[in-house]
Parts: C-alpha cells; structure tokens; sequence
C-alpha cells in the first residue's frame, strides 16, 4: 500500500518499516502493541500518526525513534537499518539521526533555554564557539531569541515546548518525532506552534512525524496516517 | 586519550551535577547535615584523639628518656657506676640530623632517709642548663633550683618531701652505691622542692648536680663518668637514622629510641591510630545506608529527565558519570560543611578539656590534665579525602538504578 | 491502618530497607558497644580488685595519707573473726613497712609486705605470676619483684638483710632468704616489693597483733556496698573502710572516660542517622505531595495525613530496632558465653599499663540499659523526624498539591 510513495520519490525514503511486531508480556499474557505494521515515510512529509489509546502509535513513533525495540519485521530510518543495533549504537543513531519533542516537554530544569539546546551539541561534540551559535539560530528561528537565559520554570507551556523544538532541530536531524506535542497547551498555542512545525517543514525539508489524538494538528499536517489495534487502519496517501 | 571535547562535556555534566545539587538543597538539607554531623564529629574526635597521642608521646619523651637513649650495655641488669661510660660530648649527626639538644647524666637508684621515713628513689645527676629537653624543663620549684652540675644540694618532689615529712634547708640523708660499688651513706641539704605535672615523678626523682654526684661517688677509670645521654632531636621522625648513626659511633653503648624504652606508650600511641580508622569506619557505614537512601531517591525522582537524556542519545557511559558526579559533589559539599564544623568545635574548646577531675587515671595513661585537641592538616585531607571516598562507593547503587532507565521513560507522561 | 502504613512502606521497599538497615546498623552497634563497655567494666574492676589491691580496705584514718609504721589497727585476731562471721566475705590482714633492702653491697629502698600467703593466694593473682621459685613457706623466706632481683643481682636461695625502724624508733631488722621472684608487670612493684610471711615482719618490726590494713574480699562484687554498711559500725572511730573505688579512683575513672568517649560516639551516630531519617521523610513528603493532597481533597484533615505518616515511622523504626537487635543479642549473647580474647588483639602492655593483672578475655554483658538506649532514642528521633517533616502537610493546598510533579 506504500508502492506509490515510493515509486514517486527519487531519494530513499527516510523511514521505512516492513510488518514491524512489538510483543509485550503482560505478566503471562502476550500484548501486541504492534502487529506488522507497515509505514514508509519520505524526505520532507509532515505526517500524523492518529488512533485510540492502544492503537499502538506510539510503540510505532518509539520504534521509529529507537527508543523500543521490536519484535519481527524491519525499521530501517535514514538508511540505517535499526535490527542490528545494541543500546550504544541506538543511543548513536537518535543523537545523530532523529530529534524528539515530549507531550511532558522534558526540558532539565537545571538548565537555561540555551543550555538545553546547546546541551544535545555537547553530546555530539561540537565545539563550544560554534554550538552558541547554532543554539542562539535555533532559538531565534522559533521566535525565543531573547528568552534564551531563562530556565524552563519561568516559561510558559507553550515557549517551553518551543524549546524542546529549538534543542530537537538543532542537530538537523533527518527526522524529528513528536509524541502528543500539544496535549498539554491550549488552542491558540497550539496553533502557533504547529504554525512553526509546519514552516520548519518545507524551510528545511525537515520530515515530521507526530503521534496526536488532536484533530487540530491532524489538519496541519500533509499526510494522516490512522492506526488501529496495532496496524496501519488508514493512510491518507494511499487513499489519494 | 580524553579529546578535548569529551573534557567540554565533562565539565559539563559537571556544571549539570552542581545545578542539581544546588535545586535540591531543600530535599537534600538533612542529609547534608548528617554528612556533617559525621564528618564534624570524628574531626573532632579525631583531634581530640590525636591530642592525647600528641601529649603522651611529649609526656613520654620529655620524661628523662628522649627520643633515643645510650647506656652502657650491663646498665640494665645492673643500674650502678659499674655500668658507666664516658661523657660523650660533643655529639652531632650531621646537618639532616638536627638535634634539638641533649643531656648527660648519672642515673641510679638509692634510698633516702629523713628522721622520719626512708624511701626508695632514684637520685639522678643532672646538669640543670642541659635539662630543657626533659621534665626538668615544667618544675615549679619552691626554693632554690640547682645552681649547676657542681651544685652538691637536692631537689626532691613534692609528693617525696610529704612522704619524708621534710621540707626545704632540711638535711637528709641518701644511701647509694659508689664507684667501688660499696654502699655509702651521704648527707644532703634540700635545695628545692619541685611540684611536677604527674605524681609518679615526685615521688620518685631526685636530682642533684652531676659534677657533685661524680665527686660524691668517687674515681673510677672514667674521668667524667655518666651513666646515659638521652637525645631530643627536631624531627621525631629522623629518630631511626639517628639511632643507627649512633649505635654506629658509639658500638660500645646500648642505643635505644623512645618507642623501645616505653613500649607501652608506643602501643598505646598505635593504637590510636587504628582507634581513629575504627571510629572512622563505623561512623561511615552508618551514613552509608542514609546516603545511599538519597541519592536512589535522587535517581528515581529523576527517572524521566534521565530517561530524556537517554531518548536524545546520551550513552550510558555519560550518564553513569553524570551520576557519580552529582553523588560526589553531594559528599563533597557535606563533607565540607563538616570539616568546617569540625574546625569550628575544635576552635571553640580552645585550650583544651580539662580533665582534672580524672587526674589518676589520666596519669596512668601517661596525659596531662588538660586534653587540647590537635588538628593537623593531613588528619583534615586524609579523612576528608576518604570521606568522598565514600561518596564515590555510595554512588555505585544510584548509578546501577541508572543503568535501569529506559529511554522509553521520558515518554511516561 | 497497619496494612495501609505497609503497603506504603513497601512501595519503596529499597528506601524502607536502607532507613531500617540504617537504623538497625545504629542499634547494632550502639547495644553491643554498650554491651560491651558494661562487660568490660566489670571485668576490669574485677582483675583490678583481685589482683593485690581487694575488694576493699580497713585501715587506720591517717594511715591512708602518712602510711606510717605506727598507725595500725589494733586487736587484729579478734576483728578479723569478728568480720569473718559475715556471710560472703573473706578478710585477710597485712602488714608494710618500708624499709632498705640489702644484699652484700648492694642497698635499695623497698616495701616489705607481710601476708598470710595461704589465704592470699586464694583469693589474690599477683601469686600466679611466680616466675622463679615459690612462696614463702617459712618465716624467714621472702619473695622479691623481679626489678629489684635484677637490681641487686639476687636469684633465688640468696639472704636478703631488711633494715628499717621499728615501731617506737627502734632498729628493725630481718634476714629472709629469697624463695621466689615475682613479675607483676607494674615497674612500681617489681622495683620495691617484698614479700614475707606477715608473722616474720610482724615480730622484726615490733608489732603485736597489729596489721596495717585488712583487706576484704567480697564473694559477689555486687553486694559490696551492703557488707561495706554491715561493717562500718563494728569499727571503732579510728579506722575506716575504703572501697575499690577509693583505693583505685584509676580505675573508676578510667571507666568513666571510656564512659564519656562512648557517649560522643554513640550521639555522634544516633544523630547523625536520625539526619538521615529525616531526609528520608523529607523525599517521602516531596514525593507523596501529590497523594497527601488527594487525601485532603477527599476531606482527610492534615492531622490525619500527619497520623499516617507517624504510624509508618513507627513501623519503619520498629522493623529497624528489630533488625538491630535481632543482629546484636544473639551476637551479645553468644560472646557473653565464649568471650573474647585479648591476646589476639594486641594491646598486652597497654593492659598491663592499666594494672588488669590477669585479664584476657573480655565478657560483654547485656543489661536494659546498654540494649534499651538505642532503640528508645532511635525510635523517638524516628517520630520527630515524620514530625518535622510532614507538619508542612499542613499548608498544603489540595489544588496546587494535586498539580505538583
């Protein structure tokens, strides 16, 4: 059911699962969170990902993400194929590869805006002169030029997530994952701030790919996939 | 093999840790305050300690026995002329030896008879301007002191004077064994009656000048017959070189170091220090379990954001350092707290507990009456040191809890 | 309320075993170092008493500042059966005298001590350190300190000559022949002391039924004081009764410093774990914010929140007293039967320093208060520290508490 998607792209597609199973034991009981699921995704979509609790979206964003495991089937993300990786190489592959923003915005509370974002650079090892500046460009292009002294406890939800977006695009990851970004925020700042995803998405031909329950950010986005019971339910591409 | 980057993100994972630590002061106040009840505490137990090991070794030192000691070799079995040897002056032992000074004298024992009682004793000749090195040094003599070696008077303890029912300007009279070593009974004049700071020496000394006692003992071979040279030096520590540089001048004498002498006081002396690593030791363990409690709490209240790192792709290797760091840094600020604690108590005892109210028993460990505790700079960076030390093994159970998190839990909502 | 305060307790098994073992640790240590000092107590005052000093003393008021030849106590037989008659007590007289003691040439000043050597020995270890020869046997025996045996150059078989004054001014003087050598390992003694039968030093110092001191010993060291009151009025208004702890104020105020050390250790640890305890309610109350906000959101008052918690600081110090003393009492109880040995851990001349005499084991020995101080003070400082940790719960708001992280 992706054969379009692929055939209509000419780079390799940035992530790509093939009958992905995630198998939970729930004391005895097998759980299938994921029961072959299917998904490619190319450079530059702003994808959603959309079901019920349980429908097993965010086991697949995680396992996109690196973060989880799986149990049959393929996840290959920016042309690394994600089966043969132990945790370092993992740990590796999402510091390199992919950028993450928290429904919880998980910013260390310790840090300044700055430092949060300059943090994810240090782990890479870029230089001190040069991470300041791109911390200070990432800051600014999401309009938090002048907050980037303050620590996370005196933003706002909605600037605080910005910075999450800020420390998640600042090492050009070739995909950036988004669970639940906006469940915490009210309508207005959560339309600014899918305002902002959507124009990092063809600025950069950054790919998106966010778990939501929103109706709200399903329209922002250029593709909307439905999950259900652990499969692909429905795709907007593929019914096009 | 540390790039200069890995060393930026050393530094900060060490700017994160302080953060940390500085946000939950408040959480993490008592714990603080445990750290430095402990760490206060055996520094000053510790002082209090080392001053009494401090004092017994003077007190041990300063008696007549010095840091080392030469006699003739029959001197032990036999304390009398016979077992003399020759003024040895002068002495030296060269300039990374340096002598704080040394005296000569006759030491043996007699018996002293006032019309009312006799005693035992031991009548030592000394030359008084010789004696700042020894016990000498602290009389409080009422009377007269001994006007120098040639001086044919007594100066005898008060305890002794008691004893004897005698008293300053009285005569009494001592027996004691000549040169010849025939028995002979002399009568002496009491210059002065000294009060010591431990009993056991009044009662036991009497001193009268070397010169006088050489005359009163009659010839032997020796023309300036003494029967041991005790020797302070500067450094305690140099007592082993210069006990062998001695015994290698003097082959003819028994050359014995303080610690031979008085074996007591050099155990007891050990034994302080293993009473210190006791203390140490237990007093550790038991902060062990309260900080172990805290930094798991610290670690698991914190299972999200370190989960976080890790989604972002922080190895595990840097949050273990992380980890470790924040434990230390703990420890060290405690630690710190304590030592200043310690210093503070140490300071505000001043000049020390009196003990009188335990004179005998302190006698008898060989201290004087007041105890003054004794700080010393490498007691402070040893058992600080060994303090994070401790830190560091504390960490090792947060740190494995750490390991346990999943990047998934920064997803946890 | 019990099952709620455990379950809460177990919710953090971990941190309920780290504060309880931390407790318990404390208690351990605590009770068996008390334990400990109380057995080692006894056993210090017991080897210091049996070895030549006794129980206690009768001697004559001034004899004990000025120990003169004249001051005796008088009537000796008659008192000493007179005392015997008292169940559990056993009295023996002696006589001293200081005298110069001389062997050919050679002359020192010493200390004839007259005893009943047979009763002595029974009751005495300064006779089991015999190290060449025997006991006088005979009237004209006597036994010297080793010091003075090498001082005069004297083994056993020579003729000692004591010289002195006798009573009323006279010369004294005596011939004993040296049948044995004694170690005491007190310089002191083995310098000065010689030993005779009391009837030989009686007669050469002119003494007649007299003895300088009776020294008593007590079958059960416990009823000292009572015998002590049985005694006193039997004895005229010239003599006195001194106790060990008079006769050695060594040895009581050794004990007491060890005592005074023992007590900065123990609040030294008991204070600083109960720090320790604090802050773990301290992370308790930060974590349950939320819970306890539910509870008053509920109607729960913040005495009863304040109440739950107590209850679960009592059950978490009860689980750590009884790890602690679960730990220490068979431990106590089990050294009390064996004891420990002194020889393996070093410090013989350190004892001998301390005149233990015959000491080599210690026996620790439990008693209510050296098992019951630490559980008692870790237990109240338990409930202080819940204390001062959740009256904050007080000014929580269930809003905001129910927000909080």
């Amino acid at each position: 059911m992706t054969d379009s998607e692929q055939n209509s792209s000419t780079t390799a597609p940035v992530v790509a699962c093939q009958g992905v199973q995630r198998i939970y034991q729930q004391d005895t009981v097998p759980v299938y969170a994921l029961r072959g699921a299917d998904l490619t995704i190319n450079a530059g979509e702003f994808v959603s990902l959309a079901g019920p609790s349980g429908s097993g979206k965010s086991t697949l964003l995680n396992v996109i993400g690196g973060l989880d495991g799986f149990d049959a089937g393929s996840v290959v993300v920016g042309g690394v194929d994600l089966g043969g990786l132990n945790a370092a190489e993992l740990a590796e592959m999402r510091l390199r590869n992919v950028g993450f923003v928290f429904q919880a915005y998980n910013l260390i509370p310790v840090l300044t805006a700055r430092e949060n974002v300059e943090f994810i650079l240090q782990l890479q090892g870029t230089p001190n002169q040069e991470r300041r500046e791109r911390a200070d460009a990432a800051l600014q292009r999401l309009g938090l030029g002048d907050l980037g002294d303050r620590r996370p406890g005196e933003l706002s939800g909605g600037q605080q997530q910005r910075v999450a977006i800020a420390r998640a695009i600042v090492t050009e990851p070739v995909l950036l994952l988004a669970d639940e970004p906006t469940a915490n925020l009210d309508s207005k700042t959560t339309e600014e701030l899918l305002g902002l995803l959507r124009d990092l998405n063809p600025q950069q031909g950054m790919t998106i790919v966010t778990a939501t329950h929103d109706p709200i950010v399903m329209g922002y986005t250029s593709r909307q996939v439905a999950m259900l019971d652990g499969e692909i339910h429905q795709d907007s591409a593929s019914a096009d | 093999m540390f790039s200069s980057s890995f060393i930026s993100t050393l530094a900060m994972l060490f700017n994160f840790s302080l953060r940390n630590i500085v946000r939950y002061r408040r959480r993490n106040f008592f714990l603080f305050a445990a750290i430095a009840v402990a760490v206060g505490g055996t520094t000053l137990s510790n002082a209090l300690i080392r001053g009494w090991q401090v004092d017994m070794l003077e007190t041990a030192v300063s008696g007549l026995t010095g840091h080392i000691k030469l006699q003739a070799p029959g001197f032990a079995d036999d304390p009398s002329l016979q077992n003399a040897f020759s003024s040895l002056t002068p002495i030296s032992l060269g300039d990374n030896v340096p002598i704080l000074g040394f005296a000569q004298r006759i030491n043996i024992p007699a018996v002293i008879s006032s019309e009312r009682e006799t005693r035992g004793v031991a009548l030592v000749g000394v030359d008084p301007a010789n004696e700042g090195i020894s016990l000498y040094r602290d009389f409080v003599i009422e009377g007269e002191d001994l006007g120098g070696p040639e001086d044919g008077r007594l100066l005898i303890g008060r305890a002794l004077a008691e004893t004897l029912q005698t008293r300053v300007g009285r005569r009494v009279v001592v027996i004691m064994e000549g040169a010849d070593g025939k028995s002979r009974e002399r009568g002496y004049r009491i210059a002065g009656v000294f009060d010591a700071p431990m009993k056991i020496s009044e009662e036991l000394l009497v001193f009268t000048g070397l010169e006088a006692m050489q005359a009163a003992l009659g010839n032997t071979q020796l023309r300036t017959p003494i029967t041991e040279l005790s020797l302070v030096l500067q450094a305690e520590e140099d007592r082993g070189v210069a006990q062998r540089e001695l015994a290698a001048q003097h082959p003819q004498l028994v050359v014995k170091d303080w610690r031979e002498m008085q074996p007591q006081v050099a155990e007891i002396v050990d034994l302080v220090d293993a009473t210190m690593a006791i203390w140490f030791f237990l007093i550790m363990s038991a902060l062990t379990f309260g900080l172990v409690n805290t930094l798991i709490a610290t670690v698991m209240q914190r299972t999200r954001e370190l989960g976080m790192l890790r989604a972002l792709g922080m190895n595990q290797r840097l949050l273990l350092i992380q980890v470790v760091m924040e434990c230390v840094g703990i420890m060290v600020v405690g630690v710190i707290a304590g030592l200043l604690l310690g210093i503070a108590m140490v300071f505000g005892l001043g000049d020390g507990i009196d003990l009188s109210a335990f004179s005998e028993s302190v006698e008898a460990f060989g201290m004087s009456t007041v105890l003054k505790p004794v700080l010393t700079l490498e007691d402070l960076l040893l058992f600080g040191g060994l303090s994070v030390l401790v830190g560091v093994f504390a960490s090792y159970f947060p740190a494995r809890r750490a390991l346990k998190i999943s990047p998934l839990m920064a997803m946890s909502r | 309320m019990i099952r709620l305060a455990w379950r809460n307790l177990q919710r953090n098994a971990a941190r309920t075993w780290l504060t309880a073992g931390g407790i318990g640790f404390s208690v351990l240590l605590v009770s068996f170092a008390m334990s400990l000092q109380s057995g080692s107590y006894e056993i210090m005052i017991d080897a210091a008493t049996r070895y030549f000093t006794g129980h206690a003393q009768i001697s004559e008021k001034s004899y004990i500042d000025q120990p003169r030849l004249d001051r005796t106590l008088q009537n000796v037989q008659a008192l000493q059966t007179e005392l015997s008659a008292i169940e559990g007590l056993t009295v023996f007289p002696r006589v001293q005298a200081f005298a110069v003691v001389s062997m050919e040439e050679k002359s020192l000043g010493g200390m004839v001590v007259g005893v009943d050597f047979d009763a002595e020995r029974q009751h005495l270890d300064i006779y089991d350190n015999v190290i060449e020869g025997d006991v006088p046997r005979q009237a004209d025996q006597a036994m010297i300190g080793v010091s003075m045996a090498r001082n005069l150059g004297a083994a056993v078989g020579d003729e000692l000559v004591v010289l002195g004054s006798g009573k009323q001014g006279a010369v004294a003087a005596a011939i004993f022949v040296i049948s044995g050598i004694v170690e005491t390992g007190q310089t002191a003694l083995d310098r000065t002391l010689v030993f005779a039968p009391i009837g030989g030093v009686a007669e050469a110092f002119y003494l007649h039924d007299e003895a300088h001191m009776l020294l008593l010993m007590v079958d059960d060291l416990s009823q000292l004081n009572a015998i002590a009151a049985q005694i006193e009025p039997l004895l005229s208004e010239r003599l006195t009764l001194q106790t060990w702890q008079q006769l050695m104020p060594l040895i009581e105020q050794s004990i007491e410093m060890d005592k005074a050390g023992g007590y900065l250790f123990f609040s030294l640890l008991l204070i600083l774990v109960t720090f320790a305890v604090v802050n773990t309610f301290v992370m308790v109350l930060y974590e349950r914010t939320r819970e306890f906000g539910l509870f008053m959101a509920l109607g729960m008052r913040p005495w009863q929140v304040i109440g739950q918690v107590q209850f679960e600081a009592l059950l978490l110090s009860s689980l750590g007293v009884a790890l602690g003393l679960g730990l220490s009492y068979p431990l106590i109880s089990y050294l009390t039967s064996v004891g420990i040995p002194l020889d393996q851990m070093g410090g013989e001349e350190a004892i001998q320093q301390m005149q233990m005499g015959a000491m080599d084991r210690i026996y620790p020995k439990a008693t209510l208060t050296s098992l019951a101080t630490a559980p008692l003070v870790m237990m109240i400082g338990t409930q202080l520290a819940a204390l001062v940790s959740t009256v904050r719960v007080r000014g929580i708001n269930p809003v905001t508490a129910l927000r909080a992280e």
